[in-house]
């Protein structure tokens, strides 16, 4: 019994990230004693509406950096499929063909990305800040430059409904990390992106469509950015080629401050998850305290890197495999 | 002839440089009045330096296989540290304000080095908090606010001119053409290609590849100093949100100009002509009377095609 409990302890140490949910409890249990209005449900909502967005895109972000690349383009793909469904909607398009196009849309810009990688044998991170420089553009052209509204009233359901009480964005976000979580785990395609991003050539001789592969998954991750922006979009009855600025940092930031490597192959969506709890709390500690929110960035970066700092110490010391950090240099991508 | 033809063919800085003449050729014939003016040169010239400057460190860091994205907030938190010093924590002379700057952006990109080799960390992540903690910090002193009230003796750099040519100009080119001979010539900083290429093997011959490493990250930073100094005395304010989104734009330019992401590859001069054939597409926009709109679309189209020859040279 008891090194039965031993085993399965030591198995959930070792494929979670410890440290992360120390964190989570002892920002939980602070601001619950020193905010009285935390532990509400409006107030645990509104902080995990803030970082929605954030969460979504950061399921296909998991993958993509599990398979050792990157997708920057998400950024602008947030706004621009905001933009986009309102243009629709302003053509008097109905809702469901205005939605199918907005996300069919999204995935040729993600197919686009993989193809570029893929043909050109480029790097992920430099494709799609082409992609993510042109998309931008195409934001700017599509609302010159300004915000558009005009949207049908049941297009708010998206973002402000309710399905059982919860509100439909997080649930729909529960729903995607449920179904992504265990295709990631125990799904032989998904599964391929951890083989991949250790060592493509190894993969490759594995006979694993390495191309293939990208091209799904580059298209699923836009496809997420792209409900994202419909989310968004629909939260705030209006759409800018402003919104979300600088996200993609904010979602890489969230996967790697889960415990994902971005040399590849390490990672997962519970990981994800937690990473997505933890920096929603951290961004709800000015709030809920009142504290004046410019140090908000400072506090963000120095937790980003000292999660990581804290990550990495943890894992060295448990499986006593010493990193060089000459593998984390990009080159090693 | 066919000597310049095989360079062409293969030197990244050689073709940049004839579509920046064809380009620039083109905007002379056809806008003969406002392009080839001085007042538009200058104004084009001026728009570049800051983004030369910083394309140019992050090149250097493309360079030893690494990635800097806090150059725009340290453009934007020495800008405001520079000024605050002058106008209100009561230094009063210039040059020593100056060096104070230009010694805070160099920590940053040395507190970046020293994470990175030190806690073996990933540049990415860790340049990425450095980013938003020195834009933090920006905010927090300015409180969001222009800082003004700087002497006039501040101004000089960023707006004198010499026979007509802006000194900032000017001494940008000096500054990149000294680093471009060191970086050739300087076994120092010529290392960097190099631990680019083969850290392990770098390492084996005795190269100290983490302190190149460390070196390139304060070079990297300092270069963001010098551009934050020159902006912030050109426009006679200090400014928490200078340079937003300069990372990326450098990043993109410094690839247009031959830098690459598996590192080894790419050239001080070819991230100036990278930075300058931006401006010229960009200006060209001005001229044509196109919407600005599209320029972030030929941008992008403009860095496939880069990344498109990178390919194909490689095979």
């Amino acid at each position: 019994m008891g090194s039965h409990l031993k085993y399965y302890v030591n198995k959930f140490v070792g494929t979670t990230n410890i440290g992360l949910i120390f964190a989570i409890a002892v920002i939980f249990m602070g601001l619950s004693y020193f905010s009285p209005t935390f532990l509400t449900l409006s107030t645990l909502e509104v902080i995990a509406m803030n970082y929605v967005a954030e969460g979504i895109m950061a399921l296909g972000m998991t993958i993509v950096i599990i398979s050792g690349g990157i997708d920057l383009s998400v950024g602008s793909l947030l706004p621009f499929s905001a933009i986009l469904v309102a243009t629709f909607f302003n053509m008097q398009m109905g809702m469901p063909l205005a939605i199918a196009l907005t996300l069919l849309i999204s995935i040729t810009i993600g197919l686009l990305n993989g193809f570029m990688i893929n043909r050109l044998k480029a790097d992920s991170f430099i494709v799609t800040l082409a992609t993510m420089i042109g998309v931008g553009g195409m934001s700017l052209i599509l609302s010159r430059g300004g915000t558009i509204s005009g949207f049908p009233i049941g297009f708010s359901y998206l973002g402000l409904g309710r399905i059982i009480g919860v509100p439909l964005p997080i649930f729909l976000f529960f729903v995607f990390a449920l179904i992504i979580g265990v295709l990631l785990k125990r799904h032989r395609y998904f599964y391929q992106a951890y083989y991949i991003g250790t060592s493509t050539q190894a993969a490759r001789l594995c006979g694993i469509n390495v191309e293939q592969f990208r091209l799904f998954i580059y298209s699923f991750n836009a496809l997420l950015a792209g409900v994202a922006g419909l989310i968004t979009a629909s939260r705030y009855l209006s759409a800018g080629p402003n919104f979300g600025v600088g996200i993609e940092l904010r979602v890489i930031a969230t996967v790697i401050v889960g415990g994902a490597s971005l040399s590849g192959g390490r990672g997962s969506i519970d990981r994800t998850v937690l990473g997505m709890i933890f920096l929603a709390l951290v961004n709800s500690i000015f709030i809920e305290l009142g504290l004046p929110t410019y140090w908000k960035q400072v506090v963000f970066g120095f937790v980003i890197i000292s999660a990581v700092v804290i990550e990495r110490y943890l894992r060295v010391k448990r499986t006593g495999v010493e990193e060089s950090w000459q593998d984390f240099m990009l080159t090693s991508r | 002839m066919s000597q310049a033809i095989i360079i062409l063919k293969e030197k990244r800085e050689a073709q940049l440089l004839l579509l920046n003449l064809i380009i620039a050729g083109l905007l002379a014939i056809f806008f003969p009045g406002s392009f080839p003016n001085p007042g538009n040169l200058r104004a084009l010239g001026v728009g570049m330096v800051y983004d030369a400057l910083v394309a140019v460190g992050m090149t250097y860091v493309l360079i030893l296989g690494g990635l800097d994205l806090s150059v725009g907030s340290n453009v934007a938190l020495t800008s405001v540290v520079t000024t605050l010093l002058l106008a209100r924590w009561g230094i009063t002379s210039v040059p020593m304000a100056i060096a104070m700057g230009l010694g805070l952006s160099a920590t940053i990109g040395a507190i970046n080095g020293a994470i990175i080799t030190g806690v073996s960390l990933n540049p990415f992540i860790v340049t990425l908090g450095m980013m938003a903690i020195a834009r933090g910090v920006a905010r927090v002193l300015s409180a969001g606010f222009f800082i003004t009230d700087l002497p006039a003796s501040f101004e000089v750099l960023g707006n004198a001119s010499v026979f007509g040519v802006p000194l900032q100009i000017i001494l940008t080119l000096g500054i990149i053409a000294v680093f471009d001979f060191l970086v050739r010539r300087w076994s120092v900083l010529n290392r960097a290609y190099f631990v680019g290429t083969q850290p392990d093997n770098a390492e084996t011959v005795g190269i100290n590849v983490g302190r190149v490493i460390f070196v390139g990250f304060i070079i990297s930073g300092l270069f963001s100093g010098i551009a934050a100094i020159f902006l912030s005395s050109h426009l006679g304010i200090g400014y928490s949100q200078f340079a937003g989104g300069m990372a990326l734009r450098a990043l993109a330019a410094a690839v247009v100009g031959g830098a690459d992401f598996t590192g080894g590859k790419g050239s001080v001069w070819g991230a100036f002509l990278g930075v300058l054939l931006l401006a010229l597409v960009s200006n060209g926009f001005v001229q044509v009377g196109l919407s600005a709109y599209w320029e972030q679309v030929v941008n992008a189209i403009v860095l496939i095609i880069a990344i498109w020859a990178a390919s194909f040279s490689e095979k």
